[in-house]
């Protein structure tokens, strides 16, 4: 187990070397990319014929590709980098901003984390209170605790938003939103010079 | 003469309908909120069509099509700002800019810089929808040409253009474009009653909607890594004088300009290279083919001229594959693309035919927008700068919620909010480990499409479709397109 081999790496060895760090990371991500093929083509036994075609030529393109990349990946997991190497090669001199690097990578997933919390928190209280309540929350509370701005400006801003908002998308566009069980303000609000 | 009339006639019909106040304040809103999105760094046009996507698609085409064109003409006008007051580029197009200047910015002459890029932004911009224009007569006998198997066999070209160039790893853009086509085989299928990996959910029996893999794929991201980055405010020069010294280099530099236009309409008309890869090679042109380089990089007006002008000059040319082939070149692009169809309005045959004042429609708001988002500019430069002094940590609540209200109109039922989540959280380990995220979408759009034109081209052709010569030359390409990234590292190791 310890001697499994790529060319003249040993894997184990440098996967522990590496340790938990963004390399392992992009491994097992690469990984679970190629799961997901794999699980996509173990389903299509159950397909109609003319329901094959399309997925199986996408899946295997997708897994023969992934485990490509996964080999190309590994490569570099045991190299020494003589010179740091980004791990992010969706360069940015082509279609896709790469992500920040001048962070370190724990603070990155831990900010990145908190901000996940943020989101499933505003989706609990948007099932519990309706959305337009729980956006006034929102905004008050991250823009306090964030933008360590006054009460006063924080209301400001608070209600401005939520005013202009909904005001424009309710009345506007006609656009309905999720009310919450307790059923709170589930009919838009009459808003002045928007109605 | 008949010819001229069936241009001329839509031509008319479009005017008749831009020429009104409600069009041109929705332009002027679509020019405003563009620049602003320019400004803010870390967002851009794909995120901004995103996220205007839901609320504008079941609208008038008027207003749908003025604010989207509008957005994407002025983007890389706004995103000046940040890239020379702050040394940030506000979107992927502007990274050149900082090069040339931010330094001017740091000698005093951030107002120069702006002059130059504002008017150059203008110029370039209309010379893109001059180009667009002047394809339409050109494009409409090719378009109807085509049938469905070439149809078919150019969805295939433009994913395999945009994942072999987009990104250092060719690998991993056709993994992502891949991952996009079998998310859009999720749902039904064409011409059966079969629903594809639904696991037994009415929910996925329609698909997925675009809106919630847009948003989740680039907007949630985005937003996340300027939340992770934290505070916007960095080091910021002051606007400083010599706007009016600015747009004179533009006459001076005018070849400059007109040449690094058309590069930018060429790369936008290539799927797969971005506003990003236009200003590069703009600057790179202008730096090469100039007497004396030793200013570059230190202040030089031309290292501005010439992204500037490119990377607006691009979005008339990236128009071109997407309304006549269908072909989207960019993540952009591709939500622009599926607004369209969204609104019943079909590229190519349809467009050209039936359609054709809403291409003339669509020049128009360019050209318009370009020039407009350059005066506004022009005369506000000193409030928009303003904008990036904004925290992150005011827009980050308010963009939290424009993101879900946007993904609850998809549907309309919280499935849309937990798959935002979902696919939130996928595009933000594809952007932090560099797998390309413009060929999933680009993929996702372009894959219902491509098993349309299949599933129609056997039903009519059988298999004999295949040896078709049109089809057999796209085949070709896309081998050759596949094979380009391999074939030129080769090239430059025997160099």
């Amino acid at each position: 187990m310890n001697n499994i081999r790529f060319g003249h790496i040993n894997v184990i060895e440098s996967l522990k070397q590496e340790g938990w760090s963004e390399k392992s990371f992009t491994l097992i991500f690469n990984l679970l990319i190629s799961t997901v093929f794999m699980f996509a083509l173990i389903e299509i036994k159950d397909f109609p014929q003319r329901a094959v075609a399309y997925p199986l030529v996408a899946s295997i393109i997708g897994l023969v590709f992934s485990l490509l990349s996964f080999f190309g990946d590994l490569k570099n997991v045991g190299e020494v980098s003589k010179k740091q190497e980004d791990i992010s090669t969706a360069s940015i001199d082509q279609m896709d901003i790469a992500s920040d690097r001048s962070i370190p990578p724990r603070m990155v997933y831990i900010r990145g984390a908190k901000f996940l919390a943020w989101f499933i928190g505003y989706y609990l209280a948007i099932l519990l209170l309706g959305l337009m309540l729980s956006s006034t929350i929102l905004c008050l509370l991250y823009i306090h605790i964030f933008g360590k701005a006054r009460w006063w400006q924080n209301a400001v801003i608070t209600l401005i938003t939520i005013y202009l908002l909904f005001g424009i998308v309710a009345t506007t566009f006609g656009v309905t939103w999720p009310t919450g069980i307790f059923n709170i303000l589930a009919d838009p609000l009459p808003v002045p010079w928007f109605d | 003469m008949e010819y001229l009339n069936s241009m001329l006639g839509p031509l008319a019909v479009a005017l008749d309908k831009i020429l009104t106040i409600p069009s041109l304040l929705i332009i002027i809103a679509g020019t405003v909120l563009g620049l602003v999105i320019g400004i803010l760094p870390g967002f851009g046009g794909t995120v901004a069509l995103a996220i205007l996507l839901p609320f504008v698609v079941e609208m008038d085409y008027g207003v749908a099509l003025g604010l989207m064109i509008a957005i994407t003409s002025v983007t890389h006008t706004g995103d000046t700002v940040p890239s020379v007051l702050m040394g940030i580029p506000g979107t992927g197009g502007s990274q050149a800019t900082v090069v040339d200047g931010y330094p001017m910015a740091q000698k005093g002459e951030a107002g120069r810089a702006f002059g130059a890029a504002f008017l150059c932004s203008a110029v370039g911009g209309i010379f893109g929808g001059i180009v667009l224009l002047f394809t339409i007569p050109i494009a409409k006998p090719l378009v109807l040409l085509a049938g469905t198997e070439h149809l078919f066999m150019l969805c295939l070209l433009g994913i395999s253009m945009v994942a072999v160039l987009s990104g250092k790893r060719p690998f991993k853009g056709i993994v992502t474009g891949a991952l996009g086509l079998l998310l859009a085989g999720i749902g039904g299928v064409p011409g059966i009653s079969f629903a594809r990996y639904t696991f037994d959910r009415p929910y996925l029996e329609s698909g997925i909607p675009l809106v919630i893999v847009s948003l989740g794929i680039f907007a949630i991201p985005e937003l996340t890594d300027l939340v992770i980055r934290g505070t916007q405010i960095s080091k910021s020069y002051g606007l400083g004088k010599g706007l009016m010294e600015g747009m004179k280099d533009v006459f001076r530099h005018f070849g400059i300009v007109m040449r690094c236009s058309v590069i930018g309409t060429i790369v936008g008309i290539i799927p797969g290279l971005g506003a990003s890869v236009a200003d590069w090679i703009a600057y790179g042109h202008v730096v090469q083919f100039a007497k004396d380089r030793s200013s570059f990089g230190k202040g030089d007006v031309r290292g501005v001229l010439a992204p500037e002008s490119a990377n607006n000059a691009k979005a008339g040319g990236a128009l071109i594959p997407t309304l006549f082939l269908g072909i989207p070149g960019s993540g952009s692009m591709a939500i622009f693309l599926s607004g369209l169809i969204m609104m019943g309005i079909y590229p190519g045959r349809t467009l050209v035919t039936e359609k054709l004042h809403i291409v003339w429609y669509i020049v128009l708001t360019l050209l318009i927008a370009s020039i407009l988002g350059t005066l506004i500019c022009l005369m506000f430069a000193k409030w928009l700068a303003m904008i990036t002094k904004i925290k992150i940590f005011y827009i980050a609540p308010v963009m939290m919620l424009i993101v879900v209200l946007g993904a609850f109109q998809a549907t309309r039922v919280w499935q849309d909010l937990i798959l935002l989540l979902g696919l939130g959280i996928l595009g933000w380990f594809l952007k932090r480990f560099g797998w390309p995220r413009p060929p999933l979408l680009i993929g996702f759009v372009l894959g219902g499409m491509a098993e349309r034109y299949l599933s129609i081209s056997l039903q009519r052709y059988g298999l004999t479709w295949l040896l078709d010569p049109g089809v057999i030359a796209i085949g070709f390409l896309i081998v050759l397109s596949l094979f380009m990234p391999f074939l030129s590292r080769l090239f430059k190791k025997e160099r």
